[in-house]
């Protein structure tokens, strides 16, 4: 799996059109104008490293609102069907576009929000190019026939703000090599991997480099595994990374209401040097054990307590809290379960 | 039917107890779709303040696993938990920042605290996605 992540790199890879092109503008504009003219904004990114025929997982384009407007926009975004998109120092407009849109609208927005566009397919329509190559310009287009005259959304153009301006990320799978692993000298092409048993590898001078696939996907039943990439049809897919289970604690705090106490706490030590990602559980009982266990933290109520347990993490403990809120002259016992896993929450 | 088993450590790969196995492919895994943070900042004095984030699947709602710390404090606190600051047997545990809930609908993540300082308080959420609800 590969991530291509880039922010506009350019004034001449971004405009707007309203019945004239403007390039390198501060602000790129998406609706409908004043006398039912529409406004379209043109995206382009450069050296988009992804190699032809790859599967997209998921792609994003994110826009930013360069002012607060309260207008409403139904705009859709396709991608610019080119191999190679050119710089938009001219009208882009008129450029074809893909089969597939997606949704851009917009319900009034705040200044430097964020509008995150899914555009997965439209994305994909241009990578499956016969014509596309790793290193390649990418561009996007908006429309709009849905929106209302005098309906008209800003976003952050490149000159308007180099660090607000369109910001593209592709999560993407590269396909099986196409070039065949043999030992001999020929270079046939084949739709399939296969490996020599010499280990020596010859590949088509003629074709472009295609990233190869090495992974393991495992699907769920009646699923086909060569016709699905969504994780929720996978029992197991190595492009996704998963928890790694270290180890699972008990731990009991407790503490008697009755000699005036309302709370107990202990602590569980894992050394690991980060905060690790922790599911706790607790089972809360007076007297014997009920072995009904709830997900922490969480708080609860009898007759005449509230209780409560809750947790906090350390970079090397998880220190746990049990307390109630009330009347009682109890014992009570908090039994907590704990499952750490090795996860590093990457928090500073 | 064919499985890939991958047994732990003095376990057999015969064994019919799925808590045998470090991997079964007859059972599904969490699989971490999605993972980041996001920096947010708490109005001081105010409760029941939310804070949203595209989540960018359109094909499926994902489930959500989040934690929170907050900036030069040196711990890490849950959803449904206060950021706990004093505890005493007699008195309990407490906080003035709380964690009320994370949770997913069809694009957003969603976040949501209470702020019982008098102050602004940066806060950093670590979120993981996991899958579809």
């Amino acid at each position: 799996m590969g991530v291509f992540t880039q922010r506009l790199s350019g004034g001449a890879n971004n405009g707007y059109y309203a019945g004239e092109w403007f390039s390198d503008s501060s602000s790129c504009s998406v609706g409908i104008a004043y006398l039912g003219t529409v406004v379209k904004s043109a995206f382009r990114f450069t050296n988009v490293s992804i190699p032809q025929g790859a599967t997209i997982s998921l792609a994003t384009l994110t826009l930013t609102a360069s002012s607060t407007d309260t207008d409403t926009i139904g705009a859709i975004v396709f991608c610019i069907d080119e191999d190679n998109t050119a710089d938009f120092s001219s009208d882009p407009t008129t450029r074809t576009t893909t089969t597939t849109s997606h949704d851009l609208s917009v319900s009034g927005i705040s200044a430097d929000e964020e509008k995150v566009i899914t555009v997965t397919e439209a994305v994909q329509e241009v990578i499956d190019r016969v014509g596309w190559s790793s290193g390649n310009a990418l561009g996007f287009m908006t429309s709009d026939d849905t929106t209302s005259n005098d309906n008209i959304i800003g976003f952050y153009g490149y000159s308007g703000s180099t660090t607000k301006c369109a910001y593209l990320s592709i999560t993407y799978v590269g396909v099986s090599a196409s070039a065949s692993l043999s030992p001999s000298a020929s270079a046939s092409a084949s739709a399939s991997k296969s490996a020599s048993s010499s280990g020596s590898a010859s590949a088509s001078p003629s074709q472009s480099f295609i990233e190869p696939f090495f992974g393991m996907k495992i699907a769920k039943p009646d699923i086909n595994v060569l016709n699905t990439q969504e994780p929720f049809n996978l029992i197991f897919s190595s492009d996704y990374g998963t928890l790694k289970y270290y180890t699972k604690e008990t731990a009991t705090v407790e503490f008697d209401a009755g000699a005036g106490s309302i709370a107990g706490t202990t602590t569980i030590t894992h050394d690991l040097g980060y905060y690790p990602y922790v599911e706790v559980f607790v089972s809360v009982h007076i007297g014997a054990s009920t072995g009904v266990y709830e997900y922490c933290p969480f708080f609860g109520a009898g007759a005449t307590v509230f209780y409560s347990a809750n947790y906090k993490i350390t970079s090397t403990t998880i220190e746990l809290y049990g307390q109630i809120d009330g009347v009682s002259s109890s014992v009570w016992t908090f039994d907590f379960l704990v499952f750490v896993f090795k996860n590093d929450l990457g928090l500073s | 039917m064919q499985v890939v088993k991958v047994a732990k450590i003095g376990n057999s790969t015969d064994s019919l107890d799925p808590n045998d196995y470090i991997f079964h492919s007859s059972y599904n895994t969490f699989k971490i779709v999605l993972e980041g943070t996001k920096s947010v900042t708490l109005l001081a004095s105010t409760t029941n303040q939310t804070f949203t984030q595209a989540h960018g699947f359109d094909t499926f709602i994902p489930l959500i696993s989040a934690f929170a710390k907050r900036d030069a404090i040196n711990q890490v606190f849950l959803p449904n938990g206060v950021d706990i600051e004093t505890y005493t047997a007699g008195a309990g545990f407490d906080g003035d920042i709380k964690f009320n809930y994370t949770a997913t609908d069809s694009n957003n993540m969603i976040f949501n605290f209470d702020n019982n300082k008098g102050t602004t308080i940066g806060v950093t959420i670590k979120y993981y996605l996991l899958e579809r609800v």
